[in-house]
């Protein structure tokens, strides 16, 4: 009897589950919800959880972000400890078994080779990722791995539409190969260009772009900038100036701007992510809007 | 309840030094670890009587003023005060599940806190929790005490839940279906073994029951209005199946006996709203948290020395609320306001029906939290307190000021934000 009654209802809760054609995606950041956009398409429902004015280091878990990892057929977040403090818990409370772990579960920091690995987990230096530093996808050399493996995983998932996957993929590649050429022709003059940032957020495009980091305004990551280390850095500016000072669309202006204002060196708010600015509306125009502001940052007169 | 768990508490402690002596890749083995430290200078203007006032705060629940000695966590003297140091080992068990424990250690004793299981792969949105764990109805329930936004218990909470709120061991079932709106229904089996609600008295002269003797039935709902703002709206409904009290005095000559037995049941609302900050380190984010509580309570007298008595019955209605507020002023600065209130209705009748009169208090607290992993505050308070004077019949309010300067250290895994 019992059984019966089993045979009758379970293929009743398969169809609830199924019963939603496309593939439900729930993205972490703005810039993964583009790339998935990119790869899937039509085929793709997506769900971002932050926006650009977030710093997604400090986000509640909040109700609705549980019920769209309850509803999801994948979780595609960065990984490397960035959203330790929240996604740990909307996958606790989610209780959705299908993105507790892989296939359902892709964290684009661990698909590629990270830079600042095996810093001394002691929070005395702030903020600190052990595993890494997990902003990789503002180095669009690594977007291009993570959009492969991704696109495996779309298939993986909608095994029907792999070839669809695969297609748009090829397409995708080709445009970011030929993205990437312009780029880096656009940014030659940015070589070997010292520049402050607000926060160990730019690594990854420094390092593309051959700029050179030579102070943070945050005194240690995640520390709010002081009076006394802003001091420091004018001393430091009037030795040698710096290019120009970046900060990301959640960074208090305060201090960039004022250290701008003291030294003469242009403080420029860069998108970080898709919609951090009006121009950044995909991946391709998050980092033409990035090139093309760095590029115009020497008109404030500094380095 | 209380054991004395400090050789285990000390060699977890030692185990967590090791674990943290290690490099950071190869510990996922292992549970995480974290400690909180807390503690407290403290000050009133009632000689630091003021803990004892809310301790014989008139209200419907247990004895009267002869309650379990030692249980007020919440005692402080005037100065430095150590509060609760909590350890706390979480981690997946295997696939399947989810452990938590964690483990409070005051005035040289430890008691275990919270201890369960919790599942992770059933399907279609349903969890189970087994254990000793925070029940799930309200919403300030569910919240440690170190991300507390004030130092102390709430009035209604205090009064109806205790220190603590309800923590019992037993079943938790939710279910959370995949709608576009948010909701989370849960049921709870607990053994009615706490503070302030259950069989928790005793005596050989009055049986408990088999348990589970409390019964939890809880809904949330929360409707989603994007990234800077959330909502979540909840409703709970508690019965005790078998609820004790001891209203006797061992300090009269010859004792005095009065053992009731019954049942009692509390239903509640609670609503929270939140909005993210607009600028960086917490500036400009708004918390707004509310909770009302009604409490209703039918005993039997059972066992009395006056044998007259045996046999009466005793009801009683009492309801609590509060209503807070956080607001990031600055960068790392919080001030947060709170009005919390207990014995609105606070009805006792046993031969007439008498007045137990209401509690209330307004309390000012100002946060600073340089990292997510540390805060200090600077809390005033400002508190009427009733007293039922039994031979008198009536109640009488007493107004005092309390101050706490308290800190809260988070030491070791990354604590969640949880909702």
């Amino acid at each position: 009897m019992l059984k019966r009654l089993l045979i009758i209802i379970f293929p009743l809760f398969l169809f609830a589950e199924e019963s939603l054609a496309e593939l439900q995606v729930f993205a972490c950041e703005p810039e993964l919800e583009s790339l998935v956009q990119e790869l899937g398409g039509e085929l793709v429902t997506t769900y971002v959880a932050t926006h650009a004015k977030q710093d997604v280091h400090h986000i509640q878990a909040r109700p609705s972000l549980i019920n769209r990892v309850r509803r999801a057929d994948l979780v595609l977040c960065t990984g490397a400890s960035l959203e330790v403090g929240w996604l740990p818990v909307l996958l606790q409370k989610g209780a959705n078994p299908k993105v507790q772990k892989e296939p359902g579960l892709f964290l684009a920091a661990n698909q590629v080779e990270r830079l600042d690995v095996g810093q001394k987990a002691d929070r005395s230096q702030g903020d600190v990722h052990p595993e890494g530093n997990p902003h990789v996808m503002l180095d669009p050399r690594k977007v291009l791995p993570i959009a492969e493996l991704l696109t495996q995983r779309l298939g993986l998932l909608d095994p029907r539409h792999q070839e669809t996957y695969q297609a748009n993929f090829e397409r995708f590649k080709q445009r970011w190969l030929n993205a990437i050429t312009r780029w880096n022709e656009l940014a030659k003059p940015l070589r070997g260009k010292p520049v402050v940032v607000h926060h160990q957020s730019w690594v990854y495009l420094l390092n593309w772009l051959g700029m050179e980091l030579v102070a943070t305004l945050e005194p240690l990551p995640g520390i709010p900038p002081s009076t006394s280390h802003l001091s420091k850095l004018i001393k430091q500016m009037a030795q040698a100036p710096a290019y120009t000072i970046i900060r990301s669309p959640f960074a208090d202006k305060k201090g960039s701007q004022w250290l701008s204002k003291k030294t003469g060196i242009c403080a420029i708010e860069l998108p970080f992510t898709v919609g951090g600015n009006s121009d950044a509306n995909d991946l391709f125009g998050l980092f033409d809007s990035t090139i093309a502001l760095l590029i115009n940052a020497k008109s404030c007169g500094g380095g | 309840m209380k054991k004395n768990l400090m050789p285990i508490a000390v060699s977890a402690m030692l185990f967590s030094g090791f674990v943290a002596a290690q490099t950071n890749n190869d510990t996922s083995f292992n549970p995480k670890i974290s400690v909180i430290l807390d503690g407290a200078y403290y000050s009133d203007n009632i000689d630091g009587e003021s803990f004892e006032r809310l301790e014989e705060m008139s209200g419907i629940l247990g004895g009267h003023g002869h309650g379990d000695e030692g249980h007020g966590h919440g005692g402080l003297s005037r100065g430095f005060n150590l509060r609760e140091t909590e350890l706390t080992l979480s981690g997946s068990v295997d696939p399947y599940y989810d452990a938590w424990l964690t483990v409070a250690f005051a005035d040289g004793e430890a008691e275990l806190e919270e201890a369960y299981f919790e599942t992770r792969l059933l399907p279609a949105g349903w969890k189970i929790k087994g254990g000793k764990f925070l029940s799930g109805v309200g919403y300030h329930n569910g919240q440690h005490a170190h991300s507390w936004d004030f130092a102390d218990q709430n009035l209604a909470y205090l009064s109806l839940f205790g220190d603590h709120g309800l923590v019992d061991t037993g079943v938790q079932i939710t279910y959370q279906p995949a709608t576009d709106l948010y909701t989370l229904m849960g049921v709870e089996l607990l053994q009615g073994d706490q503070e302030k609600l259950g069989a928790s008295v005793d005596s050989e002269q009055l049986e408990q029951e088999a348990g589970p003797r409390l019964t939890t039935v809880f809904v949330k709902a929360a409707p989603d209005f994007g990234a800077d703002h959330a909502l979540q709206l909840g409703v709970s409904y508690i019965n005790v199946g078998n609820h004790q009290e001891d209203h006797g005095d061992t300090d009269e000559i010859p004792t005095v006996v009065e053992l009731l037995e019954g049942d009692a049941s509390v239903w509640g609302v609670d609503a929270v709203y939140k909005k993210s900050p607009t600028g960086s380190y917490g500036q400009g984010g708004v918390k707004l948290q509310a909770e009302y509580f009604y409490l209703d309570k039918e005993l039997t007298i059972e066992q009395a020395s006056d044998i007259d008595e045996i046999g009466e019955k005793v009801v009683g209605q009492q309801d609590g609320f509060y209503i807070h507020a956080v607001y990031g002023v600055a960068p790392r600065w919080s001030l947060g306001a709170r009005y919390d209130v207990t014995g609105m209705t606070n009805d006792l009748e046993e031969e007439e029906k008498v007045d137990l009169g209401d509690s209330s208090r307004m309390t000012l607290a100002l946060t600073w939290y340089p990292t997510e992993f540390s805060k200090f505050r600077l809390q005033f308070a400002r508190a009427d307190i009733s007293k039922f004077d039994e031979e008198a019949g009536t109640s009488a309010s007493e107004s005092f000021n309390q101050i706490f300067l308290q800190y809260n250290i988070s030491l070791g895994a990354h604590g969640s934000h949880q909702f």
